[in-house]
């Protein structure tokens, strides 16, 4: 019966989202009428994996304070995302009628190279986070719900795909600001019935003290690598596609005064999971009240542990999480496969919608087969997320959107260099050879902004504004 | 901050970041981290023009980078290190929200306008 309900519901957001999507702009860009509320429940959704479910408690578990570096700068990024690539996201759509992040770097600096390698950056992280995603799903729902995990992410993956290839992002944002209440309300219920069954904060403080007190030392990691992963996710915020795409999608620069506090709000209240059940269930693990094998086990086996009731809750909550992330980026990658790579390449764009559909299943269906056919892959392609992005992105929106002097050939340079750097990075780390401090996303980052600068500074060049928008 | 010096403060944060992580110097990576933030959050001040929040802006992110620098250098105790950081996440909450509700962008906010 409750499949049954949801199925109904899919459809009918399927089939709502058809009759809206008419042209490129609302199927892209959800038709620039989102208000803050929309926009910022739908941001947070989408830039919250699984990983805050999962992997985030387990991750307190395994390191303590150190952990929570990652989630530190929670309470800064909405404010600091509208001050530095907002604004000026909103004024450049506005001009230069932009539907895609790469589209904006092609506004900015041409034609050719800066479209075609965001694009790229685009396809190639949004799989890969696609992917990881499901096979999570897959995991936890086998975990959790007790069915073959195949089934879980299946079930997922369809159901967003149906809604998001029917109706592009005027269909997805709405299921992801939904979803992301869902999130919001699961994080809390869980982190409180956690802190709860461990006796209470203050308890759970005591019993962490008394038995592993390095688990409350915010540096155990090295006060570098914690800094560095306050600052990665931080400034990596501003070059997220997934959180960009949807100051294309405000309907006015008035919203952009209540984003902020909605999308901190929001995120906050999803991250609550990660404090909660974190601490509550270190707590009851350290007590012997929970059997783990390794700490990143924590909230299956908690959630496992209690009531059915709760492990259907986090089972919901790790699919919304992962649905909601799944829309924004089928999106994407269906625009920069059907749009910006075609563009990029001097070659003719698809008219109508059913390019970006078929992208959009495409998208999905290569990101399930790697996700649920292979194991090696995925761990290397998980890589390619966050860190990347930032990595890739970062210098050429930030200072591109900017600074007036910033040339076309230093954000090609920045483009290439920066996702190579911390490839290269990611790679010696994962084949064992001693990275130190050096954090790869934030040093691909810094490469790319000194490269961007001194190309640009060296020869000066005309702004090259593309003239041509998008409709 | 003008235009003309956002390349050289981004190209200083990058090399201050590599000597941080070069040297392994907490105290570095938080002031290098601290300005950071700074900087691009300036991005958005610099619009505006508004001295205001230039002087709110750096006095909560002095701020932040005083509390972070107490926290490496007192020596771990307990519970107390994990609550201070619990309660800067908590104090910031509200702040930044409140600090970009209170300056909002002014009409004419645009990607020249910038410069």
């Amino acid at each position: 019966m409750t499949w049954f309900l949801v199925a109904l519901m899919v459809l009918g957001l399927a089939a709502w989202g058809w009759r809206q999507a008419g042209s490129a702009a609302a199927y892209f860009a959800a038709s620039r009428r989102a208000g803050p509320l929309l926009a910022g429940l739908g941001g947070t959704a989408a830039g919250l994996s699984a990983f805050v479910f999962v992997g985030g408690p387990g991750l307190f578990a395994a390191l303590g304070a150190a952990s929570v570096w990652i989630i530190f700068s929670a309470p800064i990024t909405g404010a600091l995302q509208c001050w530095a690539v907002g604004e000026p996201i909103m004024a450049m759509a506005r001009r230069h009628r932009c539907l895609t992040v790469p589209g904006l770097l092609a506004a900015r600096f041409g034609e050719g190279w800066p479209r075609g390698l965001a694009a790229a950056a685009v396809a190639a992280g949004g799989v890969a986070t696609l992917t990881v995603q499901i096979k999570g799903s897959a995991v936890i729902g086998e975990i959790l719900l007790g069915v073959p995990g195949w089934q879980v992410a299946a079930v997922a993956v369809l159901a967003t795909v149906a809604y998001t290839a029917a109706g592009g992002m005027g269909a997805g944002l709405f299921a992801e600001a939904i979803q992301g209440v869902i999130m919001a309300g699961a994080a809390v219920g869980l982190a409180v019935m956690a802190l709860v069954r461990a006796g209470g904060p203050v308890a759970a403080l005591a019993t962490i003290t008394q038995q592993r007190p390095e688990l409350l030392d915010p540096w155990t990691v090295g006060p570098v690598t914690a800094i560095g992963w306050f600052l990665l996710f931080a400034l990596g915020t501003c070059a997220q596609p997934h959180y960009l795409h949807k100051f294309l999608m405000l309907r006015d620069q008035a919203s952009l005064r209540w984003l902020p506090a909605v999308m901190t709000a929001a995120l906050l209240a999803v991250l609550t999971v990660w404090l909660g059940v974190g601490v509550g269930g270190t707590a009851l693990w350290l007590q012997g009240d929970l059997d783990l094998a390794a700490p990143d086990q924590l909230a299956p086996a908690l959630l496992g542990s209690g009531p059915a009731w709760l492990g259907v809750l986090g089972a919901i909550a790790v699919v919304a999480a992962v649905m909601s992330t799944a829309a924004s980026l089928l999106n994407l990658v269906a625009a920069a496969v059907v749009r910006d790579l075609p563009r990029a390449l001097g070659l003719p764009i698809p008219q109508g919608l059913t390019a970006a559909r078929l992208a959009t299943v495409a998208a999905a269906a290569t990101a399930g087969l790697l996700g649920l056919n292979t194991q090696q892959p995925v761990a290397l392609l998980g890589i390619l997320g966050w860190g990347m992005f930032t990595a890739a992105l970062l210098p050429a929106v930030l200072l591109g959107l900017n600074w007036q002097g910033a040339a076309r050939r230093g954000a090609i340079a920045s483009l290439l260099l920066g996702p190579a750097v911390q490839l290269s990075l990611e790679l010696a780390r994962l084949a064992g050879y001693g990275i130190g401090a050096w954090e790869p996303g934030l040093t691909g980052a810094a490469a790319g902004v000194l490269v961007l600068v001194l190309l640009s500074r060296r020869v000066p060049e005309q702004r090259p504004l593309a003239q041509e928008g998008e409709s | 901050m003008g235009s003309e010096r956002i390349p050289l403060i981004a190209s200083i944060l990058a090399l201050a970041w590599a000597a941080a992580q070069i040297l392994e110097s907490g105290y570095l990576a938080v002031l290098v981290a601290t300005a950071c933030l700074g900087a691009v959050a300036g991005l958005g001040v610099a619009r505006r023009g508004s001295r205001g929040l230039v002087m709110v802006l750096a006095t909560v992110m002095v701020g932040l980078a005083t509390a972070l620098i107490l926290l490496l250098a007192l020596p771990a105790d307990g519970p107390l290190h994990f609550l201070v950081q619990l309660g800067l996440m908590v104090t910031l909450t509200p702040l930044f929200p409140a600090i970009y509700w209170a300056f909002p962008p002014g009409p004419k906010v645009n990607d020249e306008d910038a410069e």
